[in-house]
């Protein structure tokens, strides 16, 4: 088996691996248990006013206000800007370089489809789309990995340099930031001295999409394409998943001041737990008792009296 | 590992920036404490941890400490935080944007170990260096080791008591990582496992008050005598004779006060009956045990606590068959009873509970009742309680009635969703023992002390009196101490007070001005 069928062996299996790894931790987070309510104001859409003040304005407002704060913070990285500026100036431009590259991958995947499809992807096409399809991929591309090899190289000067970053850095972030650099720079200097037009990455994709072997690559390609792979697997396993936890502390813990509706399935969960024995060990807490029992020792009861009169048996 | 000094805090505004050796020095432990008690951390005292008497006793702390952070991280035990606990572990991008929201942190001159990602480092060290198996990603290569043994544990514990819960840096955070979370649940570890916490949270706090009635030791029949004296003192200042409900079967409202305001400010209960009685309101008081104190510190440290005060609190306005609960001028009682008991009670106990404020603003604004804003015509600024507003988004109607009835009212920077906690937030109030008061007063408060004193600077006269109305007991009895302790009340007349009795002082058929 040539070396580069194992290249593309190994691209579809981290394509598939990202895809398991991505869905599996999504619910594994979605489905951990509704927390008490911990809302944190502001949120946007509540005019300064909780729920628990007058200022709950109507849902379809709420959510145009809250996507409209998400897409603030999404495009410019707002807070960061506001509270952090030197970390802006990298943070910012990564993600943005980040937001291209995505771009960039879906114009290769046009662009293989074309090519599948029997165009020729170059300027010379009398299709316009082609045209464009053309250009867009070479500057996103270009751009993209520019952004990425400075961002990733100065966060990482920066998080050397930087008194407080420093202390907190450990070597997990270091180690992000240098594997995104590696895939950035051999990406970056493929393009440049080897491949402007992405026409080699395209081809390289059109195999892929036909499950056809390619027979040559520049090694600095092969290595791109290998650290890649690696790279979408890795993606799922770390820190990096913040993308989408941050969706769950805003939407499902900061800004969530709605009442969990009776049958919904979170508040069966949380019936199930409050059922659950529980082992805490504190001479106060009743331990092999449930959450339920333990947290209504002292409850009045309409019919039966006042446990409370006897006082708090759990001391 | 830190030793405070003044001359390392931030700055205070004139006339509180008096040269360093005319500042009081932060109290340190006397010979005698610090043989028994463990301040390791930075001289400073909060639950008063004693020292083991052997290496054995060290080691089972040590190993009770581990069963409990692998507790705090399952859903049986701790089902109440772990989603945002297991979030905020994992997915912090440790660029420190959140530390200078941190009022303590800022205040210390930056100290390290104050600062919000501080415990948090700690918390993720210990998880990956004693509860994870061994594999690539734990040499050393997550997080920085964490030696782990009992000195530790009593800074950790300390530490875990240095952060006032007012979640400032969460709402900093890009992310929406919650360090301040993590110190409540640091704190939950020790009190739920290993049975520590200090004492005026646990032993004279939640369980005096199940067991007594109110963490204050009021019993029903100090209460009843309380009621009897607030009725005459009403009639004494108003001239209005007014009966104060209690135990009224099918009230609309049961109105529930922090015990605190019946000890040590009377007159914010007064203001509350006699604008109830001038609206007509159907309300009452309870008499069960801690029916009459409203505080749930639980939410501070425990949540067995939590659970257990707010299902008597809202079991006993099912048993009065209220319409409601309306929680008096208390922030962390708001958050615990309207908000963290939401997912915790049981169907059969679905009371609506409810804030006092939008009811005060109801009252002012609804034409209803006179009131002469001239009779408060002098300076007032607001301050914010954490629990009401940044944790519960109360910031308006508070607002609105001080516009209507203060012609001075004047806004502190920064004020709202985004204020400065007082500095006695997360227990801090109300925890008094050793030299901690001092480190409350020097570090805690300090942001607040300065806002305020930076908020009156252009208030003319020092010697006009101004309020800083804080609409919450904790919140006013942190001021009452921050402005002993800097003496501002002499230096500039600032005084602080509840809205309720500001909306009572502007009655104008009162014979009396009603504020002390
Ligand atoms: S908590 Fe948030 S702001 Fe603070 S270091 Fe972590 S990601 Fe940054
Ligand atoms: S909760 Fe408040 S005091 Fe605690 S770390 Fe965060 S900002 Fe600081």
């Amino acid at each position: 088996m040539s070396g580069f069928l194992v290249l593309q062996i190994i691209n579809y299996i981290s394509l598939g691996v990202f895809v398991c790894l991505f869905i599996c931790r999504t619910i594994s987070i979605a489905r951990l248990p509704s927390s008490l309510r911990w809302e944190l104001y502001p949120i946007p859409g509540r005019n300064g006013e909780g729920r628990e003040g007058k200022g709950d304005s109507n849902r379809f407002g709420r959510l145009m206000q809250e996507l409209l704060y998400m897409a603030k913070e999404i495009l410019l990285f707002l807070t960061y800007f506001k509270r952090r500026k030197s970390y802006w100036y990298f943070v910012y431009p990564l993600h943005i370089s980040l937001y291209l590259y995505i771009l960039w991958t879906f114009f290769m995947f046009a662009g293989a489809l074309a090519l599948v499809k029997g165009f020729n992807i170059t300027p010379e096409s009398p299709e316009c789309a082609v045209v464009f399809l053309f250009y867009a991929t070479c500057y996103v591309g270009g751009l993209s990995f520019l952004m990425m090899v400075l961002s990733t190289a100065g966060l990482t000067i920066l998080r050397l340099v930087d008194k407080d970053l420093k202390l907190y850095t450990t070597p997990v972030i270091y180690f992000n930031l240098l594997f995104a650099l590696a895939i950035s720079s051999t990406g970056f200097v493929n393009w440049l001295w080897f491949d402007k037009a992405f026409t080699v990455y395209r081809e390289y994709l059109k195999n892929l999409i036909t499950f056809k072997p390619v027979s040559d690559l520049h090694p600095l390609m092969v290595i791109n394409l290998l650290l890649t792979s690696l790279f979408i697997i890795y993606v799922p396993c770390s820190r990096m998943m913040h993308f989408v936890t941050k969706y769950f502390l805003y939407h499902k813990i900061l800004w969530a001041t709605d009442h969990l509706p009776k049958d919904s399935r979170q508040n069966r969960e949380l019936s199930l737990l409050l059922h659950k024995t529980i082992s805490w060990a504190a001479p106060h807490i009743s331990t092999g008792k449930t959450w339920e029992e333990v947290a209504s020792e002292n409850r009045l009861f309409s019919q039966g009296g006042s446990t409370g009169e006897k006082g708090n048996k759990n001391r | 590992m830190v030793t405070l000094e003044i001359k390392d805090l931030i700055k205070l505004p004139p006339p509180l920036n008096q040269p360093l050796n005319e500042q009081q020095p932060l109290k340190l432990l006397t010979d005698e404490q610090s043989r028994r008690i463990d301040a390791s951390l930075d001289g400073i005292s909060a639950i008063g941890i004693l020292k083991p008497g052997s290496q054995q006793e060290e080691e089972e702390i040590v190993r009770k400490f581990l069963g409990g952070i692998e507790k705090l991280l399952s859903e049986e035990n701790n089902w109440t935080f772990l989603k945002p606990l297991t979030l905020s572990l994992k997915y912090c991008a440790s660029c420190q944007t959140c530390s200078d929201a941190c009022p303590v942190y800022t205040a210390s001159g930056k100290q390290e170990i104050y600062r919000p990602t501080y415990r948090s480092e700690i918390l993720r060290a210990i998880i990956q260096g004693y509860l994870k198996k061994k594999g690539l990603f734990n040499f050393g290569f997550t997080a920085k080791k964490v030696d782990l043994n009992w000195s530790t544990l009593a800074r950790l514990a300390e530490l875990s008591y240095r952060c006032t819960l007012c979640r400032r840096c969460a709402q900093a955070c890009p992310l929406g990582i919650d360090n301040g979370l993590i110190a409540h649940e640091f704190r939950k570890v020790f009190s739920q496992e290993l049975g520590i916490a200090p004492k005026e949270l646990h032993q004279m706090g939640t369980v005096r008050q199940l067991d007594t009635g109110s963490s204050t030791g009021m019993r029903p029949k100090a209460f009843e005598d309380i009621r009897r004296f607030m009725e005459e003192e009403i009639e004494e200042k108003t001239g209005k004779k007014i009966a104060i409900p209690v135990d009224v079967k099918g009230a609309d409202i049961l109105l529930v006060h922090n015990a605190g305001e019946f000890v040590s400010w009377p007159e914010n209960p007064e203001a509350f009956a006699i604008l109830f009685d001038a609206l007509g309101i159907s309300w009452t008081l309870s008499s069960e045990l801690a029916g009459y104190d409203a505080v749930n510190y639980g939410a501070w440290y425990d949540d067995f606590q939590l659970a257990r005060i707010a299902m008597r609190h809202v079991s006993i306005a099912k048993d009065l068959k209220v319409n409601k609960i309306v929680v008096g001028e208390c922030g962390h009682a708001h958050k615990a009873t309207i908000v963290l008991a939401d997912r915790l009670l049981p169907p059969d106990l679905a009371i609506p509970r409810i804030s006092c404020l939008p009811v005060l603003e109801d009252i002012v604004l609804s034409g209803k009742l006179k009131l002469d804003p001239q009779r408060n015509n002098f300076p007032v600024t607001l301050h914010d309680p954490c629990n009401i507003v940044r944790m519960m988004g109360i910031s308006q109607p508070q607002r609105r009635i001080l516009r209507s009835i203060c012609p001075q009212f004047v806004e502190m920077e920064p004020h709202g969703v985004d204020n400065y906690c007082c500095g006695g937030g997360g227990g801090f109030a109300v925890m008094n023992s050793l030299n901690f008061p001092d480190w409350r007063m020097a570090v805690a408060g300090r942001m607040k002390i300065k806002q305020i004193v930076e908020t009156f600077r252009d208030t003319g006269n020092p010697e006009t009196k101004k309020y800083v109305c804080a609409p919450c007991s904790n919140c006013k009895a942190q001021l009452r101490d921050l402005l002993e302790y800097y003496k501002v009340e002499e230096k500039i007349n600032v005084a602080y007070i509840g809205l309720a009795e500001l909306i009572v002082n502007a009655m104008p058929d009162l014979k009396e001005p009603f504020l002390p």
